[in-house]
């Protein structure tokens, strides 16, 4: 069965080589670029795993995590963060919120893969 | 005893005196006649009736005058000259004596008066030489002010209960302007803030200061001298309410037992630099962002254009386009943010290292509300240290525990402490339902506000200081226990050594500048009336009026005060103030005072005028001329503006009816020319609140001197003179 991934970003330049990226490696894509579009798809599309930024307009990335690992619908659903926000506090508050991974931009494809794979495999 | 009172009281006595006498001499007389001489003496008074009356009236009359130029000549003159060589003897040296009497009293006077130019002249060879020695030490000790002065610190020296003994000019520039002409705004600004105080000797500095910040400081300074350590400073950070942040430096005074005789506090104001800071790291914070999210769109899609070279060109143009928008934006990144970078100053909050165990138990030892609560010390290095601004931090930390009880509905009653990587993690954990993210963005935002005391940043602010942030986190899969988790980052060793204050010690003879005696005042004592006069602090005012009845609507239009403290004028330490009265100003007052109608326009109202003058005036003791008159004015007032003046009243006035009861003229003008004192602005509301200042300052050595020395004995030979009975 097709893997669905949620990717959650408010910029275009992250999310259409990303969007690629998944595409390319067999995944169900769909992007979403706010906080409350969010947590809309994650209802509908029950993604497996959900490519998270941080700095999102109204409702941010940590928020959306929080709603989502306290939904019992998404208990086995991943999520990483993708942050530009690399302090050791940033990444611990991602970890303390039940994130699955944190990942600090700029990233490279492989490591992305290579952590979505070994999540869901 | 008013003159003619005294003089009919001597009258009646000789009268009587006489009077028996002569009846005693006219019986005795009558007893030694027989019946026939009697008869005889009777007959010759009879035919003889108006010799006798007449020669009676006559007499009489010739002893009431005679009586009355003994007394004018001799005894009103003599009761002044014990009262005006009262005033050569101690006040004004270079008063002379000129009062109308007999040639014997005449003489008297100018004998007296002779001797006082000897005195004089005498006392003014021996100035001289106290004169030339004293300017020596003078000199060093105006290096001394000159210094404090100057310094760029602010700082305050208090005694050990907290009242300030001495402070320069930039500790006022940074805690207060009190001595500024108060503008419109600033009353406004002011309104309704009762514990905001001033700055001025005697004072409490407990008013600028919250007693807790300074308590902490001082327990500090003792914890380290019982420990013997080099430095014994303490730090902490003040934000006043303008949101200024003031590094406040406590050092100990310690007298020749080495017990505390009091303590210095140096103000540097580190606003700017916290600011700059504050822009630096922000700054610092979006460009990296900017950067790495620019950077991680280029990595991507470089990364794929290799991985496939073979994908379709519309999707290769897609990419390059991606590229070379994004290093556009980078290049003009580079070219405007980063040539404005400016050489910051480095954050300079003083924080201070302490073990995060210390921390946690000091915490738990200062919060009654988790004082039962559970720690547990779990996987942490137990020398483990973190940076804290003690004081600051444990209002957070309290104010976060209140909020959870008081909004969230829930109570902590665990602590644990864990220290993974270079984070230490403070967990308080209660069973309920967990914070959400936007709840506790909205704690972040507000003051810190406790029951007990506030803090004028905002959560987020103070934790920022910290580099360090509160954040949920749900415990166990069930989600029955929740925590905040406080991230403060570790420091691993000690980090460079402080900057080392040695301990002062006082020496033995006190340094002979401003009022360090003052260590060693009373004031200890509850009772203000049993205080002595030269003791107290008095604030010496005048009103200046539209008219002189009150109660027909009589308005005040000028407030003039200066303080008195420790017998001295505080020039520095005044209140002039133009007041708006709300009607107009009767021409025949402006006689008086010079004040238009014009010139009160826009100015503030009595009622606010009135609530400063109350601060102003607050715990010390009330002084005018007739004070009456100014008190009736202020009492009228009462209702409307809810402020009341409990403070202690003298007046000038009564007093000098105490000092010199044989005069009759007790109004300004004429006991500041008995007294000496140099009018420069009457009827000018401070001008005149200063020169009763020095009046009053004189009188209380004569005061003493007719065995009045407390307060309380002051009010009430106020009382018994006949001046007091005057009602407004």
């Amino acid at each position: 069965m097709v893997k669905k991934i949620l990717i959650v970003d408010d910029e275009p330049s992250i999310t259409v080589p990303l969007t690629f990226l998944m595409e390319q490696n067999h995944f169900k894509v769909m992007v979403v670029h706010t906080g409350e579009d969010a947590l809309n798809a994650i209802d509908h599309f029950q993604p497996d795993l959900v490519l998270l930024d941080v700095m999102l307009p109204t409702i941010d990335g940590f928020q959306v995590c929080q709603n989502l690992k306290s939904n019992p619908k998404c208990t086995t659903t991943k999520v990483i963060f993708l942050s530009a926000m690399t302090r050791d506090i940033d990444l611990a508050k991602g970890n303390t919120l039940g994130a699955d991974a944190y990942i600090t931009k700029p990233f490279s494809n492989a490591d992305v893969v290579k952590q979505i794979i070994d999540l869901l495999f | 005893m008013k003159q003619e009172n005294k003089f009919w009281l001597f009258a009646i006595a000789c009268t009587l005196f006489t009077t028996t006498i002569v009846v005693s001499l006219a019986v005795l007389f009558r007893r030694q006649l027989d019946p026939h001489q009697h008869q005889i003496l009777i007959e010759i008074f009879k035919t003889q009736f108006w010799y006798f009356f007449s020669t009676g009236v006559f007499l009489s009359a010739a002893f009431g005058f005679t009586l009355d130029w003994f007394f004018r000549f001799y005894i009103i003159p003599l009761n002044q000259l014990i009262d005006e060589t009262r005033v050569m003897n101690t006040v004004n040296p270079v008063h002379r004596i000129k009062i109308d009497g007999s040639r014997e009293v005449k003489t008297l006077a100018e004998l007296i008066n002779s001797l006082g130019d000897q005195c004089e002249a005498a006392k003014h060879n021996l100035d001289q030489t106290i004169e030339s020695a004293k300017a020596k030490t003078e000199a060093e000790k105006n290096i001394l002010a000159t210094i404090m002065a100057e310094l760029t610190q602010g700082a305050l020296i208090c005694d050990t209960v907290g009242r300030i003994l001495l402070y320069n000019r930039e500790a006022q520039r940074v805690l207060n302007k009190v001595q500024q002409p108060i503008e419109e705004d600033r009353l406004e600004d002011e309104k309704g803030t009762e514990t905001d105080g001033f700055i001025g000797l005697y004072r409490s500095v407990y008013s600028l200061i919250d007693i807790e910040l300074v308590q902490h400081a001082l327990k500090d300074i003792q914890r380290k001298m019982n420990e013997k350590k080099e430095s014994v400073s303490s730090h902490f950070v003040l934000v006043t309410r303008e949101r200024r942040r003031l590094r406040v430096e406590t050092l100990p005074i310690l007298d020749e037992d080495k017990c505390f005789a009091g303590f210095v506090l140096l103000f540097t104001d580190i606003t700017h630099e916290l600011e700059q800071a504050d822009q630096l790291d922000s700054y610092l914070k979006k460009m990296a962002k900017s950067l790495r999210s620019r950077i991680a769109a280029i990595r991507s899609v470089v990364d794929l254009m290799i991985q496939f070279p073979e994908m379709e060109s519309r999707e290769k143009e897609d990419f390059l386009g991606i590229i070379a928008s994004e290093t556009e934006i980078l290049s003009r990144l580079l070219d405007t943010k980063l040539n404005r970078t400016n050489h910051y100053a480095k954050s300079s909050w003083p924080l201070s290292p302490i073990l995060a165990t210390d921390f946690v138990l000091t915490l738990k030892s200062e919060s009654i509300a988790i004082s039962n609560m559970l720690v547990e010390v779990a996987y942490c290095d137990s020398r483990c240290m973190i940076l804290v601004d003690h004081y600051s931090l444990v209002l957070a930390l309290q104010f976060v525990l209140e909020c959870l009880k008081k909004e969230w509905g829930v109570t902590c009653n665990r602590i644990r402490l864990t220290a993974p990587g270079n984070l230490v993690q403070m967990d308080f954990i209660w069973q309920g339902a967990p914070v959400t993210i936007e709840t506790l963005r909205q704690w972040n935002e507000r003051s810190i506000i406790l029951p007990k005391s506030e803090y004028p940043l905002s959560l987020k602010e103070l934790l920022a200081h910290h580099n360090a942030e509160i954040w949920p986190h749900t415990e166990d899969p069930s989600g029955n226990e929740n925590c905040l988790r406080l991230f403060i980052p570790r420091v691993n060793s000690k980090r460079e050594k402080e900057d080392v204050r040695k301990v002062a010690v006082l020496p033995k003879s006190r340094p002979d500048f401003y009022d360090f005696d003052l260590f060693n005042q009373a004031g200890q004592t509850p009772e203000i009336e049993a205080r002595l006069l030269g003791a107290l602090t008095y604030t010496i005012f005048d009103t200046e009026t539209t008219g002189l009845d009150p109660r027909s609507g009589d308005e005040i239009i000028s407030i003039g005060a200066i303080r008195v403290v420790n017998g001295r004028l505080l020039h520095t330490e005044t209140i002039h103030q133009l007041v708006d009265p709300n009607r107009l100003i009767p021409p025949e007052s402006y006689k008086f005072h010079g004040i238009t109608d014009k010139m009160v326009k826009g100015k503030p109202t009595i009622e606010k005028t009135l609530s400063f003058f109350h601060r102003f005036a607050k715990n010390t003791v009330l002084v005018a001329h007739n004070a009456a008159f100014d008190m009736r004015m202020l009492q009228m007032k009462e209702k409307k503006t809810g402020i009341r003046f409990i403070n202690p009243v003298l007046d000038t006035m009564h007093l000098s009816a105490v000092l010199h009861p044989s005069h009759q003229d007790h109004d300004l003008d004429a006991i500041c020319q008995r007294f000496g004192v140099r009018i420069t602005k009457r009827h000018d509301a401070l001008g005149d609140a200063i020169v009763t200042g020095e009046v009053f300052l004189k009188m209380i050595p004569l005061l003493n001197n007719k065995g009045i020395f407390t307060l309380k004995e002051a009010l009430v030979a106020s009382q018994r003179t006949y001046y007091a009975k005057k009602k407004y």
